[in-house]
């Protein structure tokens, strides 16, 4: 009651304030959301200070012109316009979750209504990746954001993505964004543990106006994540979401051989088994097998998952609960994920409303069980390559017609572990071997501020990231290769290895915010801020050799260390101990410590200027190096509030330019974490020594020079909305120069080693960035949405160490080269093979031709692993009930080595247990053949290709539909007798189309440099159902 | 009063965050030199590092330290029957500032005296606070070692990158007996300098070493650590590259008690090699153990054997050196895989069989009474003692022949010291004395690299280097000037 009196107390001061206004109207109605009134939502009239909120019925009473545009807006959801007409009562009913460019943006430190931001950022709703089925919420932000790249380089479920915003800011530091969820930052690689429908919306900071208030961990980009919460005086409502689908292998774009064409192959070429058959045998072979042994290896998986969430707010309390269920088979065998979430974000307030607090708790736990070897060069173990590059005349059954395990191979046996069988002892290893990851996550905040005084509010938050982590690796002693573990000549087999590591870090910031108005047009929003942050880091391991076959996975199988046996045979030897195992244990820290301030002034909603300094220091560095200044200023001008463009408004909601420039610093030199730790000492340790003692030598050599590394960014753009916001959007044009960059220069060897990492050089990275939205056509039952994303991004090395003559190159495919793309690919290009004699042909680097590698030869191709173009698109059409997305991502302009396919086209060496691409039996034969492919027994591998030329250096760019979903939701009217509020049903499909002129699996490849035998992605498809009650 | 009190709540909150654990952390596993070295027990286990770091037989499938060298640019090396083109820069004389040898001499060798240095630098620290008399001489003796390998490290780096030793005032080496910064660099020092610093650590080594692991009080005796004797040896090494004889002369009969010759009739000599059997001869011997680089390495890719993928091989040139009734072809040669009984064919290096800790490792050699018999014959020689210096020659060679050598003698000073150049060759061949004394006494005599025709055709490379060639002198690397572009190079190097 005392409340509902506030309430209308405000209202009443709403009038009084609005008085004096003369041919105004009064405006009256309900705001609510699809589950019922919102009390306290903002009611302004647009572009003018006049504002009231909603009472505890969500009604409010508001005076304005007809002309007027009335703005509603509310927490969470997104803000809706409505212009005043002739009616005297306006309703409306908010929608769940901001839509780009709209509702407010919450980052760690301020809240920023995109109005009233003079920073680039950019919002992706949860509504547009809600009900995705990807493992990892990262993955579903691929070709959302202009800028925002994110490569995922293995189709295992829950795999960690790359994610690099506006190129790539660091030779061997951190390259990727820094990630808040809830205030909290989070370690960027562990995104597999929390569940897709706790999310409430994510914001992308790009440009140094948004960025630098993170300076000590902000120079690659924010990505700042919000998890769901109740509403204060809000009834308990239940939301329960499940799906069920399946993934699959994406499509071989490759054409292999059969047997017939292999066994042919071979004999023409006088070597492997088809030499040694005649043509009645061969023909018999080739119809007793043919396997595609990747149909062996893949399969179809099963993907479900259930979450159930729970909302519900009292007067002064709020609460948000959800449990949810996750499960996805990989599509290799053996491989899948399971995740199980618990989360709670509670609220509270005083009932004076001047002190608030928060605490949001989630615990996750997921394992994830997998296969190694991916990109792997030992034949024996990589699975992936196995499943392509398989032998296809070798039968995958047994007699009795059931999958084989071995192949008839015996285990322990180094004479029939040839490289012809290598999908046998593959796939016997992929079913008895273990490889299990699980990850205990928990993500825990306290948040709380009190308006102590007039305009002054203290505020405290702490975040906790936790994440223990338990490695289970063992090779079966039963298993093809496990005899060989330990000893040929011992007498148990098979390895065992664990790891359990922890990782957690802790936050606090605490802060002092200032905000007031001054002659109702000044508004001042200024901060301080102190923040804390500590990492520890902890881990032991062992490695158990030998295990007995009958107790294989537990502890009680570890052959006991202390047995001796006579390993050689030799009785006048003494016996040894094979089965001491190895162990380990760890443990390190880091730290950062800060203070910085932030200052926003604006004038009459028209103009505004965002400034921030912050000092950091960082445990990685020492005396004057230790701090780092870091600072932006901003400014913003709000064409659509002047004067001038008065009579434009009917066409022009939003015209706004920004424009900022700052510095942020990446202190993460080194791209591992816990790496580079006390570089600024004189290490020692222990070592063999001389005359078969122990020493103490020298393990590192001191540098306390190391500094942060710095990005000074400029930043130019524009958001706009136009007729009613029908279309909106934004471009920005930027610049980053990141210098000091940490890299490895000479040094004298008087110090013993001939190079140490300093900072050093100076690297660039220009673009261009648009996001633009539609609505095509809109009615009551029709609405028909386009929306679009592009950007452009070049990278360019601008100054290495002098010594080096603008080029560092240390073998391999790709060099750093000033002028050029980072990693740019440096080899000698093909320039194909000599009808004369069937070698190839490369290109001098003067033009010539020549038929011999040499790395005088080599030239910047100009190409990269990283993509120059990159963006998405989607459409949505709306329909009564029906719904129907798409959502498409491309990259454009990067580059990969194909070593899959030039292994299968290889024809240096054609017996060696692999198949072949159907185009090599095009080989070059007799003198005059014209043909691509050089002769059998040709002097260089696939190995020398890759690392030394560009013949299998391809263009990986791709299109794809990367989302397609249809959903039907159940009106009200239906739902009117059943117990339930709400019910939406969909079926959606993750990457059902790929366009790309790549020659393999998986156009995708995370950025890698080379693919060999990695795990593609799937397509998933999954129907799924959501009920509110 | 209430705002005030709100406000130092405030303050007090932010003040209990304190940063100083964020941002000055000691990680656990933090060896600093304080604690890595507090007793003179740690100063012995640096010393075992710092010995470690000397190796002039490191190296592997055609690249090394001295050991390789010094045989590979000059004429005792010729292709092997398993060789895929190991080597073939080296033996066509292709020397140049980015080339692998140079930069391998110029890292290690300083890599040693840093790490000689660290260990000064901490017993310094140490040194006062020890009390008891046996701490004390065993730091001193620890100190003497550390002191004489930083002399050996700078000694060998003027070997290779001076032109001419006796030139005091032409530039040699940096010397360094501190531990630099890593953004250090600095000039070359002068020869004299370099001699002079030489010479005062060694000094200074011979002062403090006392009694330590000297031949009587050792037991057993396995000529493994530096002692008086060792320091001696050295001292007559330096002396014999300064032009300073005399010295040279008196180091040599300073130890002479102490070691005679082995023998190959009565089988010492072969077993010094093929069993790593200490014999009186020996003074100091690289100790090699389980895990160590095996030298085998250098020649072989697996072992000292036919059949163990040799890409070196010994010349013809070498081969045909010795006389018909030279024991110490048993050695040099491997005689029972290879076909070195009917030249054509296959010279398989035997000096390095392989050993008890692996089929690639074998101590080295590395100071012998017969080196020190070759310094006093040579210093005999100049000295005008032209018979004195055959008789000493004869010594040796009736130690290594079967029956007694052919007798000796010689009519000027230049058949003498070429005949002290030719039995260096067959003495210390594999060595790491080839290429030096062919720079220093070669260029006495006018005497360069003369390959045998078999062999330089078997790398297809040059035969000859005349004496006095620049590429006698190494140029300094390309690692060096990387970080120190001011240096001084070497004549004809750029």
């Amino acid at each position: 009651m005392r409340s509902k009196f506030t309430w209308i107390m405000t209202l009443l001061l709403a009038f009084s304030f609005t008085f004096s206004y003369a041919q105004e109207k009064t405006i009256t109605g309900t705001v609510s959301d699809p589950l019922g009134p919102i009390p306290g939502a903002n009611v302004f009239v647009k572009g003018t200070q006049i504002g009231v909120q909603t009472d505890i019925d969500g009604k409010y009473s508001i005076n304005a012109s007809v002309g007027d545009v009335l703005e509603f807006s509310f927490v969470g959801f997104a803000t809706q316009t409505v212009p005043v007409g002739q009616t005297n009562v306006i309703n409306v009913t908010l929608e769940e979750k901001a839509k780009v460019l709209e509702g407010v943006v919450v980052d760690k430190y301020r809240n920023i209504t995109p109005v009233t931001s003079a920073s680039a950022m950019a919002t992706v709703s949860v509504e547009e990746v809600e009900d995705r089925a990807n493992a990892s919420i990262i993955q579903n932000l691929q070709g959302q954001v202009a800028g925002l790249n994110i490569g995922t380089g293995s189709g295992q479920p829950g795999a960690d993505s790359t994610i690099i915003l506006r190129g790539v800011g660091s030779i061997n530091g951190n390259i990727e964004p820094l990630f808040i969820v809830d205030g909290i930052p989070v370690d960027e690689d562990g995104f597999r543990s929390i569940s897709q429908n706790d999310i409430a919306s994510y914001s992308i900071l790009k440009d140094a106006a948004a960025t630098s208030i993170y300076g000590n961990r902000g120079a690659n980009g924010v990505i700042v994540i919000t998890t769901k919460r109740g509403r204060y005086n809000q009834k308990l409502s239940f939301r329960y979401t499940t799906q069920f689908g399946y993934t699959k292998l994406q499509n071989l774009n490759m054409e292999l051989m059969n047997s017939r064409e292999l066994l042919e192959f071979q004999k023409a070429n006088g070597v492997g088994l088809g030499a040694s058959l005649t043509d009645a045998e061969l023909d018999l072979r080739a119809r007793q097998a043919n396997t595609s042994w990747k149909d062996v290896f893949f399969r179809t998986g099963v993907t479900k998952s259930h979450d159930l969430s729970i909302t519900s707010g009292s007067e002064n309390s709020t609460n948000f609960t959800s449990l949810s269920y996750f499960e996805q088979d990989g599509t290799f065998l053996n491989t899948n994920f399971k995740r199980f979430t618990v989360r709670n974000n509670f609220a509270g307030k005083s009932d004076n409303e001047k002190f608030n607090y928060s605490m949001n708790l989630n615990i996750n736990f997921s394992r994830s069980n997998g296969i190694d070897g991916a990109g792997s060069n030992a034949i024996f173990f990589a699975p992936f390559r196995a499943a392509l590059h398989g032998l296809p005349y070798l039968s995958p059954y047994d007699p009795d017609g059931s999958i084989t395990n071995d192949g008839g191979v015996v285990p322990g046996d180094p004479n029939s572990v040839t490289p012809n069988v290598v999908p046998y002892v593959l796939l016997n290893s992929v079913n008895m071997n273990t490889d299990q990851e699980d990850e205990l996550k928990i993500l825990g905040s306290f948040s709380a501020d009190y308006n102590f005084a007039d305009n002054l509010t203290a505020a405290i938050q702490l975040g906790v990231d936790y994440s223990a982590f338990k490695l289970l690796e063992i090779l079966h002693p039963n298993s093809i290769l496990g005899p060989f573990q330990v000893d040929q000549n011992a007498e148990y087999g098979g390895i065992q290895s664990e790891d359990a590591t922890r990782d957690f870090r802790f936050n606090s910031t605490v802060s002092l915010n200032y905000n007031n108005t001054f002659a109702e047009k000044h508004n001042i929003d200024a901060s301080v801020f102190v923040e804390y942050y500590k990492a520890h880091y902890d881990g032991i391991s062992f490695d158990q050799f030998g295990l007995d076959p009958r107790l294989v996975g537990t502890g009680s199988g570890f052959i006991d260390s202390g047995i001796f046996e006579d390993l050689d045979d030799n009785v006048n030897t003494p016996d040894t101990q094979p089965y001491i195992p190895s162990i380990g244990s760890f443990k390190v820290e880091e730290g950062l410590f800060s203070y910085f301030a932030n200052l926003d002034y604006d004038y009459d909603r028209r103009f505004g200027i965002s400034a921030t300094v912050r000092r950091d220091a960082s445990f990685r560095f020492v005396d004057d190096n230790q701090w780092g200044t870091f600072w932006s200023v901003g400014g913003r001008w709000n064409l659509e509030a002047e004067s001038f463009m008065e009579n434009s408004r009917d066409v022009v909601d939003m015209l706004k330019l920004r424009a900022s420039f700052g510095t942020s610093g990446n202190q993460r030199v080194n791209n591992a974490q816990y790496s580079i730790l006390n570089q600024y000492l004189n290490l020692y340790g222990a070592g063999s020594g001389y005359n078969g003692t122990s020493s103490t030598v020298p393990t590192q050599i001191a540098y306390r020079g190391l500094r942060w590394e710095e990005m000074e960014q400029s930043n130019i753009g524009i958001d706009f909305g136009f007729w009613g916001n029908k279309l909106s959007g934004s471009i920005d044009v930027y610049k980053k120069l990141t210098t000091d960059l940490f890299q490895d220069t000479p040094i004298s060897p008087i110090n013993a080693t001939s190079s140490i990492d300093t900072n050093i050089g100076a690297m660039q990275n220009q673009g261009l960035e648009v996001t633009l939205k539609y609505v095509v056509f809109k009615n009551d039952e029709w609405r028909v949405s386009v929306n679009g994303n592009t950007s452009y991004n070049k990278n360019e090395i601008r100054e290495l160490p002098a010594s080096y003559d603008g080029i560092v190159f240390g073998g391999g495919s790709s060099a750093l080269i000033e002028g050029s793309q980072i990693n740019t690919f440096y080899v000698v290009k093909y320039a194909g093979v000599n009808p004369s004699n069937g070698n190839p042909l490369f290109y001098t680097a003067d033009g010539g031709l020549t038929e011999t590698l040499s790395d005088a030869d080599r030239v910047d191709t100009g190409k990269s692993i990283y993509p120059v173009w990159q963006g998405g698109f989607g459409t949505s059409v709306n329909y009564k009930g029906f719904e129907f997305n798409t959502q498409w991502s491309y990259f454009a302009d990067l580059y990969r080595n194909n070593l899959d396919y030039a292994e299968l086209e290889e024809t240096n060496v054609v017996d060696d247990g692999s198949n072949r691409v159907v185009s090599t039996a095009n080989a070059w034969q007799q003198p005059g053949d014209i043909t691509s492919v050089p002769r059998v027994g040709n002097p260089f591998g696939a190995v020398d290709y890759i690392n030394s030329t560009d013949r299998y250096l391809e263009d990986a760019s791709f299109l794809r539909l990367r989302n397609i979903q249809l959903g039907y939701t159940f009106s009200d009217k239906v739902l009117e007798d059943l117990p339930i509020t709400g019910l939406r049903f969909y079926v959606q499909g993750e990457n059902l189309l790929t366009f790309s002129s790549w020659r393999g699996w998986d156009a995708e490849g995370g950025f890698r440099s080379t693919d060999r035998g990695n795990y593609p992605t799937p397509r998933i498809y999954t129907l799924g159902a959501v009920v509110n009650f | 009063m209430k705002k005030i009190f709100k406000f130092s709540l405030l303050a007090l909150f932010v003040g209990a965050v304190s940063c100083d654990d964020a941002i000055d952390i000691n990680q656990e596993n933090e060896l600093t030199e304080e604690n890595a070295y507090q007793t003179v027990a740690d100063l012995q286990t640096g010393l075992n590092g710092v010995y470690a770091a000397y190796v002039p037989d490191a190296g592997s499938n055609g690249t090394g330290d001295v050991i390789l060298f010094n045989d590979l640019f000059t004429d005792n090396i010729k292709r092997g029957l398993s060789s895929s083109g190991q080597g073939n820069q080296v033996y066509n004389f292709i020397l140049q500032p980015g080339s692998q040898f140079p930069a391998t001499l110029w890292s290690n060798r300083y890599a040693l005296i840093n790490y000689s240095n660290r260990l000064l630098k901490a017993w310094d620290r140490i040194f006062p606070t020890l009390e008891s008399g046996p701490d004390i001489e065993t730091a001193n003796q620890i100190k003497a070692q550390a002191l004489a390998l930083r002399a050996i490290g700078h000694f060998e780096l003027l070997q290779y990158f001076t032109v001419n030793y006796e030139d005091p005032s032409a530039p040699s080496i940096i010397l360094l007996d501190f531990v630099p910064e890593v953004t250090d660099v600095f000039p070359r020092n002068t020869v004299g300098e370099s001699f002079e610093f030489i010479n005062n650590d060694l000094n200074e080594a011979a002062d403090l070493v006392g009694d330590f692991y000297a031949k009587d009080v050792a037991s057993p005796f396995n000529a493994y650590y530096i002692n008086g004797d060792v320091i001696k040896a050295l001292q007559a090494r330096v002396a014999l590259f300064q032009g300073d004889y005399t010295s040279a002369g008196t180091y040599v009969d300073a130890i002479e008690d102490n070691y005679t010759l082995s023998d190959t009739e009565t089988g010492t000599y072969q077993a010094m090699y093929n069993d790593d059997t200490t014999t009186e001869e020996n003074i100091w011997t690289l100790a090699r153990k389980d895990g160590d680089n095996g030298v085998v390495a250098l020649f072989y890719a697996n072992s000292a054997e036919i059949d163990g993928s040799p890409f070196f091989e010994a010349s013809y040139d070498l081969y045909d050196s010795f006389e018909a009734n030279d024991l110490r072809t048993s050695v040099v040669f491997n005689e029972e895989d290879g076909e070195t009984t009917s030249p054509g064919d296959i010279l398989l290096i035997g000096k390095y069989p392989g050993g008890s800790f692996g089929v690639q490792v074998n101590d080295v050699k590395w100071i012998r009474w017969a080196e020190m018999l070759l310094i006093r014959a040579e210093v005999q020689a100049r000295a005008g003692m032209l018979t004195e210096a055959a008789a000493t020659i004869e010594t040796l060679r009736d130690s290594r022949y079967q029956g007694n050598a052919p007798s000796v003698s010689y009519g000027s000073l230049n058949a003498a010291l070429a005949d002290i150049l030719l039995e260096r060759r067959r003495e210390l061949c594999f060595e790491g004395h080839r290429y030096l004394d062919l720079k220093r006494l070669g260029a006495d005599i006018g005497e360069g690299i003369d390959r045998d025709d078999r062999d330089c055709a078997s790398f297809s490379a040059p035969c000859n280097l005349p004496a006095g060639d620049y590429r006698f002198t190494l140029p300094i690397p390309t690692v060096e000037i990387n970080a120190n572009p001011g240096i001084e190079q070497n004549p004809n190097y750029n």
